[in-house]
């Protein structure tokens, strides 16, 4: 409710939500007609936008293995994506940290075996900020890795869990995420089989507090799971549609 | 179960980042409980019920208060338990939240919490039965109070339950649309309201608006965000300093005489009366140690703070206020001072936070220093701190700074030139082999008049925080009182170490008589005795053994018990071995005990209070006999007698002013066991807590000054601006009244201005121990038959308390307002009883301005017989039983801060 009052004694937090409750999902598969696949995906406020180019010939070929692909992601805030308006450079720390996150999740995932000697590219542009990015950018990444039909070995789904007022919050906004004590932990997993594809915290956390925290954040990707499974259903029935079956 | 998303967009300025817009959504929802306890349709309820929340009943009617009443009547629906089923809107806290008054938020929240109180916080902003949006050219204030209304028309709809929205009157008229079926809420004002409802708080109900009538950011719904920022800055930029001169105007101003050149503060010149600097303001950025240049002000009535008034109100070192001159700062620049350009580390302890936890405001030791403010972790600066205090960086846990008397100079110790020891300057300790906590060490000497001796302790209380207090024995260890690395190191008197110390100097003839005696901060380097030079000690030891002996054998009646070890069951005793040494330290100390004792006590001679009581028991036609303890009771019980069922709170006065004379009593000082009148703990401040408060009340006498630090976190921190609460006249004086407050254990002086005071405060009668006081011309009092208003001692009064702003690191509350309250006055005034509600039993509240006489002194209200008061009674119970002792060691800190007041500034 108030800036001091997170969590409400009612149970309610500043946006209305209860502790265990996502913000609005809504994502689309193949946004653009230029890349091989690319969806957008909004979660409250926070919007993404990804276009995945590839398997392509690498560009720089001593730098690829011989044996599997290499995954490039490139991460991009828009300069009006904040309330602030302010153009980051490339070299920013913090995207590179996402980018970063990124790449070694699909990594694992893409099975990079299948195009040896070759570049997966995917490009992530945050539209909007409003907590959560790197929750976004990995669900949205899938999405479009889905899209451009690279394979893999399931959905990678990711969400965010926090800690206010010893209660187990999930999927943080951003005035969530920028108060001081809220730890901000990052799931994604792979829903068919529940292995942790990436798990990441900033801020800090009572041991004992982590299982609540990453249980309530897994029951997040799970929900997620399903948005993404609808929305890859929806490009698929358009595009049959469109192929005349 | 979210039904809906909304946005909020909001519009914010920052010095830093200019205007950005801020957008946040917030979800819709149809699961919001009402929280009646009756209610069967919500289904969320029983979970509101189980998370232990109060609940709302249906019995009583659910009041609404808006944001006008919340921003302005907090303290009035906090303190009243009887305001029960009340329903706080989300909207409320979210237009409180902007305009940060966290405080009150908190306020909220504690009444939202509090079981008795039955009421709860309403989220109508997420409720999807009650959530507006903003229409288009609407202000954000309209459209709270529309949602306010809607949020309680939906409970009229929703349960059959009376809803009442309690409003101001000023903001009704805003409301121009009709809510259609909203109507059948009723809306009052809030004395419409009380006086419905609750008639007995329509006197506290008219102390807070007269007490908050001059203060329009009180109330947050008159004003709009832009409005309101505008308001607050208009007050800032009343706070900024005046920008200092330029070097050559300063230069010109010197030249012509019209300016001087002065270190700050209190100005004193020779042959030329003294200048006094007061208020922030005037003071103009400059610290104690800095060159100024002043310039002299015109002697004027409003000078802040001058006047030969008893109850000095912003500062307690104007004796001769009336021979000062009001001055203002307008150089302090570099050029002038080169001190304050350089760095200098401050002691202090850190106060407050800001910013989340990155800002810190440290408040230093000495209080001539201002407030320093710390940075400690990069953060954004916060605006409308950026002039009030100098900023400083954090060096280290503990930063020093001290005042130190030399007494001899401080030895060199270096490789090539080793320090050499010199028979004139031996201290020395005297303690088992491998001791580490030492704090005492002698010194003595033989002068040309006969002897010297020192004892010098550990100067451990300007290390000490004083959150820290006791040593904790536990079966298996120990928790220091102060950390190791004081106790064992840095305070420690070890051989061969330079340390500080506070320190008695005797100065005795060769009869051993004393002639001279010294207190005071010293820097000791300490000979370390058993290795370097025996032969030199000895001679020193020989001295003070024979001087031991002397004094000694002068305090005579010394008892000795010696036990038969054979008559108790101890079967192995190994006792320390009564080395003759040991006795002559154990009497160095003794003597240095008795010694700082009677120095204390010379300077805190508070003796009056048995005469006080006396005095005050007279006046209401009791004798006090206190020549024996037993004849103190006997005279106590029989005012218990005589008033237990006329005025239970005269007996409850009574008892704690005898239990305060009785703490002072002098047989309290002595020491029987070692025969002398005086004795105090000073000598081990490393292991007992009372020596370093021994300390530090010799320390302000050692330097010469007097400062006294006052406690009353609680009332700080409870309560910001200010509160009415019930009191009692302890005492009258000449030029006002001391107040004492038995719900928070306060006292209080009052000034009331010589102006007002009749025939200029001459009608003060020592036996009746009454002040009169003449009510201001321009009060229309004719119609209350008299011009007049007498105070006595018990006499019952409604006091406005708040805390005083002043460079203390715990601001003393200032007891200001009063009215006179009915209870238990025999002799009211014959006043029109209807007149009450219009006029305002408190002073103006206003802070630095001297508390004016308003009409409120009048109080015709108050003197209106037979009202109950049983909410007084019940505060009085709950304390009594509680916290007696407490309150009593509270009011014992206060009264010596009185006592300070009062002598210095010759208020008797």
């Amino acid at each position: 409710m108030s800036r001091q009052e997170l969590l409400s004694p009612e149970g309610l937090r500043v946006d209305g939500r209860r502790a265990n409750e996502l913000r609005k999902i809504s994502c689309r598969a193949s946004v653009l007609d230029t890349a091989d696949g690319s969806a957008y995906f909004e979660q409250g406020n926070t919007k993404v936008l990804v276009a995945v180019y590839g398997p392509r010939e690498a560009r720089q070929k001593g730098l690829v293995p011989h044996d599997k692909a290499l995954v490039n992601v490139e991460f991009n805030v828009a300069p009006f994506s904040t309330s602030e308006r302010r153009k980051r450079s490339k070299s920013d720390k913090r995207l590179l940290e996402v980018s970063a996150f990124v790449k070694q999740t699909f990594e694992s995932v893409i099975q990079t075996h299948v195009y040896p000697r070759s570049q997966i590219n995917i490009y992530i542009q945050l539209l909007q900020h409003d907590g959560g990015t790197l929750e976004a950018c990995i669900n949205a990444a899938t999405l479009a890795l889905v899209d451009a039909g690279i394979s893999m070995t399931d959905y990678v789904c990711a969400c965010t869990g926090g800690f206010i007022d010893e209660t187990p919050v999930l999927d943080l906004n951003f005035v969530e995420e920028s108060s001081i004590e809220t730890p901000d932990l990052t799931v994604a997993i792979l829903p068919r089989t529940g292995k942790v594809a990436l798990l990441q915290m900033e801020s800090r956390l009572r041991s004992d507090k982590l299982e609540d925290v990453m249980d309530l954040a897994v029951s997040g990707c799970k929900s997620i799971h399903k948005k993404l499974d609808q929305a890859v259903m929806a490009a698929a029935t358009d595009l049959s549609e469109k192929l005349g079956h | 179960m979210l039904v809906a998303r909304t946005e909020n967009i909001g519009f914010r300025r920052s010095k830093r980042r200019g205007m950005t817009k801020n957008v946040t959504e917030r979800y819709i929802r149809r699961d919001i409980p009402c929280g009646i306890s009756e209610c069967t349709s919500c289904v969320r309820n029983a979970s509101l019920r189980d998370s232990g929340l109060p609940m709302l009943t249906s019995t009583l009617p659910v009041v609404v208060p808006d944001s006008s009443v919340v921003s302005r009547y907090i303290e009035l629906l906090e303190s009243q338990d009887s305001l029960r089923n009340l329903v706080f809107c989300q909207t409320v806290i979210e237009a409180l939240d902007r305009r940060n008054r966290t405080r009150t938020i908190r306020n909220v929240r504690r009444i939202a919490t509090d079981a008795r109180r039955g009421s709860a916080v309403f989220a109508n902003e997420v409720f999807a039965g009650t959530q507006i949006d903003r229409m288009h050219g609407e202000s954000l204030a309209v459209r709270d109070m529309r949602a306010v209304r809607s949020a309680a028309a939906w409970f009229s709809q929703h349960y059959s339950v009376v809803v009442i929205v309690v409003t101001l009157r000023k903001v009704r008229k805003l409301a121009t649309w009709r809510l259609g079926a909203a109507d059948s809420v009723r809306v009052l004002d809030l004395d419409e309201f009380l006086a419905t409802y609750h008639p007995a708080l329509l006197d506290h109900y008219s102390a807070v608006t007269e007490a908050t009538a001059d203060k329009p950011d009180m109330d947050i719904s008159a004003l709009d965000p832009v409005e309101f920022a505008q308001l607050r800055l208009a007050n800032k930029s009343k706070q900024g300093y005046a920008s200092y001169w330029s070097p050559e105007e300063v230069a010109e101003g010197l030249r012509m005489g019209t300016l001087d050149k002065e270190p700050s503060g209190v100005i004193e010149r020779e042959g030329k009366p003294d200048i006094v600097v007061t208020g922030r303001l005037a003071l103009n950025r400059a610290a104690d140690g800095d060159t100024v240049v002043v310039r002299v002000l015109a002697m004027t009535e409003e000078t802040p703070g001058l006047g030969a008034d008893g109850i000095s109100e912003e500062d307690q070192d104007q004796d001769d206020a009336d021979e000062e001159m009001a001055a203002e700062l307008i150089d302090a620049g570099e050029e002038m001072a080169p001190a304050s350009g350089t760095e200098k580390p401050v002691s202090g302890v850190v106060w407050r936070m800001y910013a989340g936890g990155a800002q810190h405001l440290a408040v230093p030791v000495n209080a001539h220093v201002p407030k320093i403010r710390i940075h400690y972790m990069d953060a954004a600066v916060i605006s409308d701190l950026y002039f009030v205090y100098p900023h400083g960086h954090f060096i280290d846990v503990i930063l020093v700074e001290r005042q130190i008397a030399v007494l001899r100079e401080m030895p060199v110790d270096s490789p090539t030139a080793p320090w050499q020891p010199d028979a004139a300057e031996l201290i020395f300790s005297i303690d088992p082999k491998g001791s580490q906590d030492i704090d005492d060490a002698i010194s003595m000497r033989r002068t040309e008049q006969g002897f010297e001796m020192g004892v010098h302790i550990a100067d451990v209380s300007q290390f000490v925080a004083q959150a820290r207090g006791t040593t904790v024995y536990l079966a298996d260890r120990r928790f220091n009182m102060i950390p190791e690395v004081l106790s064992e190191r840095i305070c420690s008197l070890r051989g061969g170490a330079d340390r500080y110390a506070m320190s008695v100097v005797w100065q005795m003839d060769s009869n051993y008589n004393v002639t001279d005696t010294w207190f005071g901060r010293t820097a000791q380097a300490l000979l370390d005795g058993a290795v370097s030079a025996p032969e030199l000690l000895r001679s020193s030891i020989v001295e003070l053994t024979t001087a031991m002996r002397v004094l000694r054998e002068r305090r005579r009646t010394e008892v000795k018990f010696s036990f038969d070890p054979a008559t108790h069951a101890i079967t192995e005793l190994t006792p320390k071995a009564g080395l003759e040494i040991h006795r002559v330290i154990e009497e160095a100390m003794v003597f240095a005990n008795a010694a700082v004792a009677r120095r204390i006590h010379s300077v805190f001679p508070n003796s009056e209070r048995f005469e006080r009581l006396v005095k005050a028991a007279r006046s209401r036609g009791f004798d006090i006999d206190c020549s024996s303890n037993k004849a103190l009771a006997e005279s106590l019980a029989c005012i218990v007698k005589a008033a237990e069922s006329s005025d239970p709170d005269m007996i409850f006065m009574a008892k704690s002013m005898a239990t305060l004379a009785m703490q002072e009593a002098p047989a309290q000082f002595a020491h029987y066991g070692l025969a002398l009148e005086y004795y105090t703990h000073f000598t081990s401040p490393i292991r007992r807590y009372a020596d370093i408060v021994v300390h530090r009340q010799l320390d302000p006498m050692a330097a010469g000054s007097q400062k006294w630090l006052n406690r009353q976190k609680l009332f700080q921190s409870r309560y910001q601006e200010y509160l009415v609460a019930d009191g009692v006249v302890a005492e009258v004086r000449t030029n006002g009244l001391i107040v004492y407050v038995p719900k928070y254990g306060i006292r209080g002086a009052i000034k009331i201005p010589l102006s007002t005071a009749i025939d200029g405060c001459t009608d003060f009668e020592a036996e009746a121990d009454k002040l009169s006081v003449r009510l201001p011309i321009n009060v229309p009092v004719f119609h209350l038959g008299s011009a007049t208003m007498t105070f006595a001692v018990f006499d019952h009064v409604k006091v406005c308390l708040r805390v005083l702003e002043t460079r203390r690191r715990r601001p003393p509350a200032a007891v200001q307002t009063i009215g006179k309250q009915p209870a238990y006055r025999s002799n009211v005034l014959g006043i029109d009883k209807k007149l009450g509600n219009s006029l305002v039993p408190v002073w103006s509240a206003k802070k630095k301005e001297k508390p004016a006489l308003s009409p409120a002194a009048a109080i015709p209200d108050f003197c209106s017989k037979g009202k109950t008061t049983t909410e007084y009674y019940s505060v009085l119970a709950k304390f009594s039983q509680l916290s007696l002792l407490e309150t009593f060691a509270d009011v014992q800190q206060i009264e010596v801060d009185n006592t300070s007041t009062t002598s210095r500034a010759g208020l008797k």
